[in-house]
């Protein structure tokens, strides 16, 4: 998988989402983006929605989702980590060096950028959801496709690593 | 709502002030990208079939080594394989820290189905083992000598794997480097570029990273930094190199290198496989020798699935909810204890094992199938497919103790699931299923139940179109 390329990496045969798809997007397409930057950061997250709608849009339980907003965010989490572990190869071997990949935002300072880029991908949907919209763990785990448990879990993890730099 | 509250509802907003504009409505690739994702594991199922294949073969048709009329020399494939461990160990009750190098000579009589492996560790010591049967499913080994091989560990926690452990003798590549495990087609993802192993050979690069945590006794969670290579030789898949890279910043450092040096055909003296002199380690029962079981049909209590064994549709909220639905709905373990593989990435296929409460266990492989979810593609060990005449599909069951009855169901070519039961209790054998052809074998499930109907084995895979 490309981890940057966009739709525009796949060539050959293409077929246009059907007018319910194209709608559901443009509807949550904000959202989803907003969300994708929390993952991943504001330069790649569009390619990761483009990238995650291709993806869940070509699956079979699209057609049959009863929450495809959920499934849309579910699916840019998975291509978050889908991305994060891409990153991480790509720098691994190149730098040889086994730190997690930069949090690139300058209106962040650098020691919170590092404390945000030490967090899963799980982790900062958690943080992103709870504290974006107010949701409560439960939406969040639906959003997220797990338990409230480990919405809960990861969260207090999370609260953990950046109350260092926060407080 | 406090400071700390305060300031990271600051820090998510402007993170999330900070999106981009949304992208324009995208255009989908057509449903065949899917098989980009599946192309590996129909690799791993094809390669289980093509062991477990051979393996039934073999018991069917017990074919003699190949020997050479004039001079009694049997053909062998011959392979060396050096191993280099070295352990750096800043921990707390370090184990085997510094360097450790091993050799590995292994003689591979697939036809006679015999098989030595003499170890060479860098102490002096020698092991050496002779199995018999199948490669992956040796029916008796021999041994004498002991490994000297002192793993690197921080108290309990081994850091590397000794390859001459186990049962089974190493043999490093295809058809063989382990049935269980998937290897650098799997895994991992190849480098561009040009690469060359060790010793200089042209070579393709396939490397995994994963990045985790560990938790040390006193509670410290730390990262735990892994990278494995695979060098390929580009003709024949084979893997000339592995190295498998461990580091835990300040507490370890590990890096174990595996290289194949020599792997020929060659013709040796059948005393080089003669189990004289050694002592008899282990002796099993493959439970096959040429008895039939005919399978009766019964109505099939589960659907096998279409891209995975099972579940259809596949699952979407991930490895432990998918492992826990098995247990359930197919197993009916109710209180499994689920344990995931604490190496396997979040988002990477993972080995889970299954614990029911009576202590049966098995081991399942689940994989994320792009945004389809997540399907489960081994069951267990590779199911022994085979062709019984007239080309029934025939199976080779485990010899399972408690197993009176294995209960089989099939998910054929065209997506139907079928299923047949047979009586297992004191009767080893070959079971096959009568009129359902073993190419017409798309997904495989065998489980085991004990009298009072309770599963306590199974096994699975994939294998035809």
């Amino acid at each position: 998988m490309s981890a940057s390329g966009g739709v525009g990496g796949y060539l050959g045969l293409m077929v246009v989402m059907d007018e319910t798809s194209a709608d559901l997007f443009s509807r949550h397409a904000a959202e989803l983006t907003r969300f994708a930057t929390g993952l991943v950061g504001p330069s790649e997250a569009a390619d990761v929605v483009a990238d995650a709608m291709a993806r869940v849009v070509a699956s079979r339980v699209w057609e049959r989702a009863s929450n495809p907003r959920a499934l849309m965010f579910r699916a840019v989490l998975f291509e978050a980590r889908m991305f994060h572990r891409a990153h991480r190869r790509r720098f691994s071997r190149e730098a040889r060096v086994s730190q997690r990949e930069a949090f690139e935002m300058p209106e962040i300072e650098p020691e919170v950028a590092a404390a945000v880029a030490r967090l899963s991908p799980q982790q900062r949907a958690v943080v992103f959801l709870t504290y974006w919209d107010d949701l409560d763990a439960r939406t969040v785990a639906v959003l997220c496709g797990v338990s409230e448990g480990t919405v809960r879990k990861q969260l207090g993890r999370a609260r953990k690593k950046l109350r260092e730099v926060l407080t | 709502m406090n400071d700390f509250d305060d300031r990271l509802r600051q820090l998510v907003r402007t993170i999330g002030e900070a999106a981009p504009p949304p992208p324009q409505v995208p255009d989908l690739p057509p449903p065949a990208r899917r098989v980009s994702w599946r192309g590996p594991l129909i690799a791993l199922a094809a390669f289980a079939m093509a062991i477990v294949v051979f393996g039934v073969a073999r018991l069917l048709f017990s074919p003699g080594s190949e020997t050479s009329g004039d001079t009694g020399l049997v053909t062998v494939r011959q392979q060396v394989v050096e191993i280099t461990l070295v352990a750096e160990l800043s921990c707390d009750q370090p184990v085997g820290a510094g360097t450790s190098t091993l050799r590995i000579e292994t003689w591979a009589d697939f036809g006679g189905g015999r098989f030595r492996q003499l170890a060479t560790y860098s102490d002096g010591s020698v092991r050496d083992r002779i199995a018999l049967g199948d490669l992956n499913y040796p029916t008796e080994t021999y041994a004498k000598g002991q490994s000297g091989l002192v793993v690197p560990a921080c108290g309990d926690d081994l850091l590397a794997g000794d390859p001459t452990s186990g049962p089974n003798v190493m043999f490093f590549n295809p058809p063989t480097e382990s049935p269980n495990a998937p290897g650098y087609r799997q895994l991992g993802t190849i480098v561009p570029g040009e690469h060359a192993d060790s010793t200089g050979r042209p070579a393709l690069l396939y490397s995994q990273v994963i990045d985790g945590s560990g938790v040390a006794g006193d509670g410290t969670e730390f990262q735990i930094h892994q990278v494995t290579d695979w060098y390929v030789d580009e003709a024949t898949g084979d893997v000339l190199e592995k190295t498998f890279e461990q580091t835990a910043a300040g507490r370890y450092e590990v890096l174990q290198t595996i290289v194949v040096t020599a792997d020929e055909v060659t013709e040796i003296d059948p005393a080089t496989l003669s189990t004289d002199s050694y002592q008899q380690e282990w002796s099993g029962d493959d439970g096959s020798r040429g008895l039939r079981i005919d399978a009766e049909p019964v109505q099939p209590s589960l659907r096998l699935g279409s891209s995975a064994i099972w579940p259809e549709p596949l699952e979407f909220a991930g490895s432990r909810v998918l492992a826990r639905r098995f247990a359930e709905e197919v197993l009916g373990w109710h209180s499994a204890v689920i344990t995931l593989d604490p190496e396997a990435g979040a988002d990477a296929p993972t080995w889970v094992t299954l614990v029911d409460g009576q202590g049966y266990e098995l081991e399942i492989l689940v994989t994320p199938v792009g945004a389809d979810g997540w399907g489960i593609f081994q069951i267990g060990d590779p199911t022994g497919l085979g062709v019984a005449p007239l080309g029934y599909a025939s199976i080779a069951p485990e010899a399972v103790p408690a197993a009176t009855q294995a209960t089989i169901h099939v998910a054929d070519s065209q997506g139907a699931t079928k299923a047949w039961r047979a009586d297992v209790a004191e009767r080893p054998g070959i079971i096959v299923l009568p009129n359902f052809q073993a190419s017409s074998v798309h997904t495989l499930l065998v489980t085991y139940q004990d009298a009072d109907g309770y599963t306590v084995a199974a096994s699975g895979g994939q294998f035809g179109p």
